[in-house]
């Protein structure tokens, strides 16, 4: 039955077949439409061959699901018939030609057609090595097609699979477009805001300038005019020099520190010891001016930061203070550890800061509306200072904010700067101890890049970062990542104490932010990489001490994460964690490691190349969990397994390599997937609950289940819970020879099950989770 | 005897103190202001022949303070001239929107400005120039 056609070519044709051929593969070149295409070639091959009726079936390849296509562009759901020809061009790969001979009763997709054909041409689709569909061609009449026939078959076959093909990667260039476009958006909307800090910063520029130029050319017209103060004039422009490249450093700097460029150079220092250099630094502007300064310390301790860029700081704040302060003022410095937290309050008895100002200190270029004493213009720094200080207190992961001080009367005068900064910066030497064994092994390095990818699969995120503990500088550094541009990895360094990143490093708490812009633990700027604002940070724990994070951001379907997320990310790794731990340990041993890649690169293929364990599984099996009553612990184990509990298909998959119906062998294989699967996370496992629940997730109810054959209560709730999620996910979904059904439908067969298959507790707390997720209408 | 009184207005200093200089050399008598609150005082107390008037200032600045001049009886007449480190077209237009005579971009040229001060109180209307 199969096509023979050496020796064969299409010219043998007739000459009206030729054109209609011809006709229609130059039809199909140029169309982006698959109607139109489709069109055109269904009605010439009809007319070439003398045939009925045709048909195209379109494989859709994330869901394995068939579709019959019209003309018309309307898609309708197809269930290939059992040992029907489709199945059977599926599994041999090639098309078939049924000339009849098996008479008028065989199958040959009946639905598809109006008469039953009597003979029936099946052309698997394929353009490269993908498959995107079938082609069939029904006779009322036996038919055998003669070698030139088939030839034309194929061709108009490829010409029509080249067309699915380049549908499909227009539909892909279109997303791609409208993703580039977003990003243009953004871009030109991050470019607004620069261009309004380019006109404040010329203006900024042009004043000094204006100085320069105006006096040079008094000077030069009045080289010999003695009247004219010629010297003074010189000075006004040295100064005004000075004052121009002042701003010009002070630019770079803030450019430097916002855009990561700065790494800190944290040294140890005593509080009470900073805080006397700063104040002694300036009593002699304060003395100049008549005001004093008194320093205050609140307990002393050593804190560590990088002492040039925060005396900066300080400097900062207590050079504005002498300045607004009236003659005879005093500017108070205070210095206090609280906690965790070392704080620096500078208080002036100046003008009043208004209140509306309060947030906008800390703008680049914020113009102080607060009077000078005298109304004497002030060139003591430039209005960056704020701007600069408080990024400098960012990048120690601190904190910096103004208030109006209090007075008894409650009367409003001066204002007070203050910023609290982490008192401790790097990691601890334990850490970094075990971040120097981690570091610099290539296996371990393959590991981390296996990692981001399993976590990405498992999130439906697209950007993942696994990032380190430095063990020489203390700092952390990107180790592995997944959907960042080399720009933003290559010696991105961070700060333990800042970013994201680095908060979660010191706080060793699981973070998730559903809106990085408005989240007020870390308000900053959404990074224009991230389509969106939500992100999950894991701290990643080897033998109790942090010595990493693993943070995701930009989930795939655009929407805010959620604490399920969050949950299953804190699961995944924690086994992350432990086989790092393992490694650790076993520091010659090349089998840790490889059993531990071997492990995750199976959860990312069983996501990846199966479409099992889903978000939606992992959500819906913690939500039966929490109708049931477990405990939010047991709630986070059920989500994780049943994020990973069919890992042993992955291998299975590897076996029998084609879907479709099983053989026996292969249904015995089948059947031993749940041990396979603990046998794969062994190298990554640590609880017995696990294990139990993923090796029970086959038994049933009434005992006629696998591997055991338990019965009832003695099925682990957690296995019996996986089994009612997992039929439900596979009665709904699409695959290849079997339509999804209505979740009405899918829902009654649940109940006829509940006591046989299945735990009839476990069935109505389900039931009860999708009618509030809007899955079932509440009449049903 | 002065040529004429001119109020010069900017927070800048230097710039008041050279055009100070300037402005007393070619002989006329100099007032001076740091801000738009003082500047509007001072030209309603003594009826300056001229303006010259910064834009970026605290408190009221240059556009706003030109409105205000603009609209009092005693002031409106007197010529305004801006003059601000803001150069774009817009800055301009706004600028003679409020009413003022003539515009000079930062930095600048003091024997220019001097040129166009005379130029501008040697004529007998400023609306003439405006329109050339």
């Amino acid at each position: 039955m199969e096509a023979n056609v050496k020796g064969a070519s299409l010219l043998e044709l007739p000459g009206e077949a030729l054109a209609l051929l011809a006709e229609a593969v130059l039809a199909m070149r140029t169309t982006g439409d698959l109607g139109v295409s489709w069109g055109i070639a269904s009605s010439n091959a009809l007319r070439a061959l003398n045939a009925a009726d045709a048909r195209l079936l379109r494989l859709d390849r994330r869901s394995g699901a068939l579709f019959r296509y019209e003309e018309s562009g309307v898609e309708t759901p197809y269930l290939a018939e059992h040992g029907g020809p489709v199945e059977w061009v599926m599994r041999h790969d090639r098309a078939m030609f049924d000339d009849g001979g098996a008479g008028p009763h065989a199958a040959r997709e009946t639905l598809l057609w109006q008469q039953p054909p009597q003979a029936l041409v099946t052309v698997p689709l394929v353009a490269g090595n993908t498959h995107y569909g079938f082609l069939l061609i029904a006779f009322e009449s036996p038919r055998s097609l003669a070698a030139p026939e088939r030839l034309l078959v194929q061709a108009l076959s490829d010409a029509l699979a080249l067309a699915l093909e380049r549908i499909e990667l227009l539909r892909a260039l279109d997303q791609e477009r409208a993703r580039v476009g977003a990003a243009e958006r953004r871009l030109v909307t991050a470019q607004d805001a620069a261009s309004g800090l380019m006109s404040i910063l010329s203006h900024e520029l042009r004043s000094p300038l204006s100085s320069i130029k105006a006096y040079a050319e008094t000077v030069a017209a009045n080289l010999d005019n003695e009247r004219a103060p010629r010297r003074r004039f010189l000075e006004v422009i040295d100064e005004e020099c000075d004052r121009l490249s002042g701003l010009v450093t002070d630019v770079q700097d803030l450019s430097r520190i916002e855009g990561g460029e700065t790494t800190l150079r944290l040294t140890p220092v005593g509080l009470s010891e900073l805080g006397r250099v700063v104040c002694v630094e300036h009593s002699d502007l304060a003395g100049k001016r008549g005001v004093t300064i008194a320093l205050e310390c609140d307990g002393d301790g050593r804190v560590e930061v990088d002492t040039a860029l925060v005396r900066r700081v300080l400097g900062n704040l207590i050079a504005n203070a002498v300045q607004f302060s009236p003659e005879g003022g005093s500017v108070r410095v205070r210095f206090a550890i609280r906690g965790e937290e070392w704080v620096c309050s500078v208080t002036d008895d100046g003008p009043p800061l208004p209140a509306e100002d309060l947030a906008l200190v800390f703008e680049g270029f914020y113009r102080a509306r607060r009077e000078l004493p005298g109304g004497a213009p002030s060139h003591e720094g430039t209005r960056l200072g704020l701007a600069i200080a408080r990024s400098i207190v960012v990048l120690h992961g601190g904190r910096m904010w103004a208030e109006q001080p209090q007075t008894g009367e409650g009367s409003m005068a001066g204002a007070r700067f203050c910023i609290a900064l982490p008192v401790r910066q790097v990691a601890s030497s334990r850490a970094r101890r075990i971040a120097r064994q981690t570091a610099g092994r290539a296996d371990l390095a393959e590991l981390f890049d296996a990692i981001v990818e399993m976590v990405a699969a498992s999130l439906d995120a697209s950007i993942v970062s696994l990032i380190l503990v430095d063990p020489d500088r203390g700092d952390l550094f990107v180790a592995a990542s997944l959907g960042l541009g080399p720009a933003s990895v290559d010696g991105r360094r961070t700060t333990l104490r800042s970013g994201v990143a680095g908060a979660v490093a010191a706080w060793g708490r699981p973070v998730l932010v559903e809106n990085i812009e408005t989240d007020r633990r870390f308000r900053r700027l959404n990074h224009p990489q991230y389509h969106t604002k939500s992100l999950l940070c894991v701290p990643l724990r080897v033998e109790g001490e942090v010595v990493g994070v693993i943070n995701v951001n930009n989930k795939i379907n655009g929407e805010a994460f959620e604490e399920d997320d969050l949950a299953l990310l804190v699961m995944l790794t924690e086994r992350v964690s432990s086989a790092i731990e393992r490694a650790c340990a076993y520091p010659d041993s090349r089998r840790v490691v490889e059993d531990a890649l071997e492990a995750v690169r199976c959860m990312t293929r069983l996501k990846r190349d199966l479409s099992l364990g889903g978000r939606r599984q992992m959500k819906r099996a913690r939500s039966v969990a929490r109708e049931l009553g477990m405990s939010p612990a047991d709630v986070d184990v059920i989500g994780y397994v049943a994020s990973i509990h069919d890992v042993g298909m992955v291998r299975l998959e590897a076996e029998t390599a084609h879907p479709g119906r099983l053989d026996a062998a292969q249904r015995s294989a089948v059947t031993a997937h749940p041990e396979v699967s603990i046998e794969i996370l062994r190298p990554l496992e640590y609880l017995g609950v696990v294990r139990d629940y993923i090796l029970g997730h086959h038994e049933r109810w009434d005992g006629t289940g696998y591997p055991r054959g338990l019965t009832g209560d003695s099925i682990p709730l957690g296995s019996r819970i996986l089994a009612v999620v997992d039929a439900w996910e596979s009665m709904t979904t699409a695959r290849p020879f079997r339509s999804p059904r209505d979740p009405h439908d899918a829902a009654n067969e649940l109940r006829r099950e509940a006591g046989r298959q299945f735990d009839e507790e476990v069935v109505e707390a389900f039931l009860k989770v999708l009618h509030r997720e809007g899955e079932l209408r509440a009449a049903a | 005897m002065a040529k004429g009184k001119i109020l010069v207005v900017d927070d800048e200093i230097y710039i008041v103190h050279i055009l100070d200089f300037s402005l007393g050399m070619e002989g006329y008598e100099v007032l001076t202001a740091l801000d738009g609150e003082q500047a509007f005082d001072k030209a309603r107390a003594e009826k300056p022949d001229l303006i010259v008037l910064d834009i970026m200032m605290p408190k009221l600045d240059g556009y706003e303070t030109c409105k205000l001049l603009k609209a009092d009886e005693t002031t409106k007449h007197i010529p305004v001239i801006l003059l601000s480190a803001k150069g774009r077209n817009v800055d301009q237009k706004v600028g003679f929107e409020v009413g003022a005579d003539d515009y000079i971009t930062k930095p600048f040229s003091p024997r220019k400005l001097v040129e166009r001060i005379n130029a501008i109180l040697g004529q007998s209307s400023s609306q003439q120039r405006m329109q050339a």
